[in-house]
């Protein structure tokens, strides 16, 4: 599967939400990472036919999206950020109502329902109503409705909002499991989910690509230029001032803080390995 | 008081709110004052009222009896004649017939007053009255003590229509009802809706006080929309035709000579800002109850909705002289009729003794507005989040069909099924069947001549008639005149049916099946509840996307756009079917049980008003259900329209309601035009 988007732009009065976005996308997980208002709603949206770009086109298998239509969104999968859907319907019944509404007859959905019910740990409460649902569920039967009919290209939107870390982990192994055959684009602010399992990871902001590469490609960028400092809690407010803090922990009566710097702090330090987040921070952080 | 003036700014801060305010008004002005240029114009009126001003009884007198034209008066054919207040001769006797009743009125109440006496008297030496236990006797008595010591000297000559037109507006009080209604939504069920309730709830005052301060503005803002409204009213009859001498008795004007109460005109108005003012707290009151009820949105609409519809039934089916008068008397729709419960003398059968009417009226409003309004603070207040959707599914859905799945979402998830199960016991409840029934001995004639030569029109039929209608005038019993005029009433029709080609049908039954004028207002009164109960069910349906951002879903799978619009149609085309068969057919069975199925075959043309339709009457039945659903089916697509302008079931309930299920109710008020209104001709059938 190929997923090309050429000079994507979505404007809204004077606001540019999306500015000439262009990106190339083939088999395998994408992450997207950026602030508030960098855009990735905006560009999923528009993936996902739920906006009409101001100009810029989406190209499936060398087709046009908009051309293709609903033979488009037969290959999308698509997980909201939203998790309150249809609180009176069970989780079969939202299930088989999805696969209609993706074309899908009943001999082709049942086994497939059965299956992800199953893959996404719902069973036993396939005959409960969603609105009874915990968070944590309501994000697991919305996975499993965006994976229903085996999709081509699947967009996810914050798809760990509101679960537990076990679950976390679970639904990561279960989008990894899936992602073989698939274009899958996870936009998120929870960095380790897709720290681990993306392909790529684009990071956005202003409505721009400012940078894309792997997750070890993308961290190079701050090698030896992450610290982590043994201090007082006296000098800490020193530290915050002239340094990125990513993280503080307690270790006995000492503070450890986490560091990004550009030169090497004039506290006592030990360098180590950048994370995605720590990437994040340096990119975004002001 | 923040809390209160935040929630009052939430209403009256809202431009939406001050455009629908100012919409009222106009309507309210508008649909006032056009109906006034109907027969003459109001200059006309008052160019009269100024010419007979300064006459006396007698000259008065004189001056109609020179003017008003008698029943055989040949300008009543030719339609021609001198008019020196109105441009046309009809227009002419109409206005000088009205002036004449006012004037008769104050000229003659000093009899009035001495009849009263003497009906009393009159009245004790029935048998019937004679019991000093009844009601009637006792009412007699005490309307003779309450008029006893009556004035008549300020009873004084002075234009009424100005008074009449201002007080006498049903649908200023209708406005009233739905600005209460918009303000209740934008307070309470849009803010359910939006999931504002728990966050409210966890707050130290989002409780009571809020609740509260809620009431209070709700109870606020509908007070200012009402001295709009009815201040509207009162200006434009003021400018239309003046009040005349605001210090004369009340019982001075027109209609109300049996007002129990003696004040001056101005004394009236007081009186009745401060009825009003009582209907703005009890409306303010019930609705924000209803809404408050922790059941959703849809019972909240439903309730308002057969709350109104039950006290409207209650109000215009008993007779004030029943012993059911109370539940007639004590109700929302006599308080709204403010002029009616002020100015005119009613006592209630309260257990066999005579009440009157207008302070146990107040009483009741007073001790109802307080009563809801601590249940409605009680209500909000204590609600607390409702364990919802823990049960399981009732029907298992394990299929693929997107029209069944949005069927389960109209009856199921919208409580669709449950509304029209109530809806359905409401009118087993209410409605009785038809019994056959003729409004004269002539027209019971009619009939029974029309069944003896039903058919196809023949000579032979015709003699017959001629035959039957002379010996009949050789007759000289009582009955004779009635058979002569149901023979002379038939000939004329069999020269219709000879011209036309109709049958001899005995249609009484499809008279109240095709639109005949005694069920005019029973056609319209059960369209707008057809209409309510439709826009209540597939707004919530259509709303649900919106409501749980499910519409992002939809717009991203292959059959969520024309498929899923194509599906939500269809299944508004099914509510509508059910909803037509519970109304509509049992109507028909009701009907056709009672006249009969005889002559369904014939031609439409046969009878008169369908001289147009060139089909058999069970067609022309057919067609005009076909035509209802149709109507109908388009009306949902409307009510689609709204929803997704204004993504909002409760927003979405109140403008489709305005726009389907008023203008009936507005056409029974005497504003025949709203049958013309959008889908109205269709939804209300037998109209074009």
């Amino acid at each position: 599967m190929h997923l090309q988007i050429n000079n994507l732009t979505k404007i809204y009065g004077k606001k540019t939400a999306l500015d000439n976005f262009s990106y190339d996308f083939t088999d395998g997980i994408y992450g997207l990472l950026g602030p508030n208002g960098a855009g990735k709603s905006t560009l999923m949206k528009m993936i996902t036919h739920n906006l009409k770009p101001t100009s810029g086109e989406i190209i499936a298998d060398g087709k046009n999206a908009a051309q293709l239509g609903g033979e488009y969104r037969k290959l999308l999968g698509f997980m909201p950020q939203q998790q309150s859907v249809y609180p009176d319907f069970t989780l079969t019944r939202f299930l088989y109502y999805m696969a209609g509404l993706k074309g899908l007859s009943k001999k082709e959905a049942e086994p497939q329902i059965n299956s992800l019910i199953e893959r996404v740990n719902l069973t036993g409460y396939s005959k409960a109503k969603l609105g009874g649902f915990s968070g944590g569920m309501r994000q697991r039967a919305l996975l499993a409705q965006a994976l229903l009919g085996n999709p081509r290209i699947v967009i996810l939107d914050e798809p760990t909002a509101g679960l537990d870390p076990k679950e976390r982990i679970s639904l990561r192994n279960l989008i990894a499991e899936t992602a073989f055959d698939k274009i899958v684009i996870i936009a998120t602010h929870v960095v380790p989910d897709i720290e681990f399992i993306a392909k790529e990871v684009l990071l956005l902001s202003g409505g721009k690509i400012t940078d894309s590469g792997t997750a070890s490609e993308l961290c190079s960028e701050i090698d030896g230029k992450v610290f982590e400092i043994l201090t007082e809690q006296s000098s800490l407010a020193e530290i915050q001032r002239r340094m990125l803090v990513a993280n503080i922990t307690h270790e006995n009566d000492k503070l450890c803080v986490r560091v990004i710097s550009n030169d090497p702090p004039e506290f006592e330090n030990r360098p180590v390995p950048p994370t995605l987040e720590d990437l994040y921070l340096y990119k975004f952080g002001e | 008081m923040r809390m209160f003036l935040s929630e009052l700014r939430k209403l009256l801060g809202n431009p939406r709110i001050l455009l629908v305010i100012a919409a009222a008004v106009v309507i309210n002005v508008v649909f006032l004052a056009l109906p006034e240029f109907d027969e003459y114009s109001p200059e006309s009126y008052n160019f009269l009222w100024n010419t007979i001003n300064e006459m006396t009884a007698a000259e008065r007198a004189d001056f109609f009896a020179q003017r008003i034209a008698d029943n055989d008066d040949q300008r009543w054919f030719t339609g021609s004649g001198g008019n020196e207040f109105t441009d046309d001769f009809y227009s002419e006797q109409a206005l000088l017939n009205y002036v004449y009743n006012e004037t008769a009125q104050v000229d003659g109440y000093s009899e009035y007053l001495l009849s009263i006496d003497q009906a009393a008297e009159n009245m004790k030496s029935f048998s019937f009255f004679a019991d000093e236990d009844s009601f009637n006797y006792r009412n007699i008595i005490k309307t003779r003590e309450d008029f006893s010591g009556f004035p008549a000297d300020n009873v004084k000559l002075g234009k009424s229509k100005g008074i009449l037109l201002a007080t006498r507006f049903g649908v200023t009080d209708l406005l009233l009802l739905l600005l209460t209604v918009i303000f209740g939504v934008r307070l309470l069920s849009s803010e359910r809706e939006g999931g504002f309730l728990p966050l409210f709830r966890s707050s130290v005052n989002g409780k009571g006080r809020l609740a509260a301060a809620k009431l209070v503005a709700l109870g606020m803002s509908a007070f200012l929309a009402a001295s709009l409204l009815y201040g509207s009213s009162f200006l434009t009859g003021a400018v239309m035709y003046g009040f005349g001498d605001t210090g004369r008795a009340f019982a001075s004007v027109y209609g109300f000579f049996s007002c129990g109460l003696q004040m001056s005109v101005s004394g009236f108005w007081v009186l009745y800002l401060l009825v009003k003012l009582l209907l703005c707290a009890v409306l303010s009151a019930v609705v924000f109850l209803l809404l408050s009820l922790p059941f959703g949105s849809a019972v909240g609409f439903a309730a308002v909705g057969g709350f109104t519809a039950t006290e409207g039934a209650l109000y215009f089916l008993i007779p004030t002289t029943s012993v059911f008068s109370p539940l007639h008397q004590i109700n929302i729709v006599a308080i709204a009729n403010s002029g009616e419960l002020i100015g005119k003398y009613l006592n209630i059968n309260l257990a066999g003794y005579p009440v009157s009417a207008m302070p146990a009226t107040i009483f009741a409003g007073i001790a109802a507005a307080a009563s809801c309004a601590v249940g409605g603070v009680l209500c909000f207040a204590l609600s607390s989040e409702r364990k919802q959707y823990s049960a399981k599914g009732i029907l298992p859905g394990r299929h693929t069909n997107i029209v069944l799945h949005e069927l389960y979402k109209s009856f199921f998830s919208g409580k669709g099924l449950l509304i029209l199960l109530a809806a359905g016991a409401l009118l087993a409840a209410f409605q009785n069947p038809v019994k056959p029934h003729y409004n004269d001995i002539s027209e019971y004639y009619y009939y029974n001549y029309i069944s003896e030569i039903s058919g196809e029109y023949t000579e032979e039929k015709s003699a017959y008639i001629n035959r039957q209608l002379e010996a009949a005038m050789n007759d000289f019993s009582d009955e004779a005149k009635y058979r002569i005029e149901a023979l002379e009433k038939l000939r004329t029709h069999a020269d219709y049916l000879k011209k036309h080609n109709g049958f001899f049908v005995a249609d009484k039954g499809f008279q109240m099946l095709t639109g005949g004028d005694e069920v005019r207002t029973y056609d319209r009164l059960i369209t707008a509840v057809k209409m309510l109960l439709l826009v209540l069910i597939v707004s919530f349906s259509y709303n649900i996307e919106y409501r749980y951002s499910g519409d992002m879903l939809l717009r991203a799978s292959k059959n969520g756009r024309f498929c899923t619009f194509a599906a939500k149609i269809f299944s508004a085309f099914v509510v509508s079917l059910v909803i037509l068969a519970m109304f509509d057919g049992s109507r028909i069975y009701s009907v056709l049980s009672a006249y009969g199925t005889d002559g369904i075959s014939a031609p439409a043309c046969s009878i008169e008003r369908l001289c147009n339709y060139n089909v058999f009457i069970a067609w022309y039945l057919l067609l005009t259900e076909a035509g209802r659903l149709f109507g109908m089916t388009a009306a949902s697509a409307l009510v689609f329209a709204v929803t997704r302008w204004s993504r909002s079931y409760s927003v979405t309930v109140v403008v489709s309601a305005v726009m389907f299920a008023v203008p009936p109710l507005l056409s029974v008020m005497g504003y025949e035009f709203m049958d013309y209104f959008i889908l109205n001709p269709l939804l209300t059938g037998n109209i074009l």
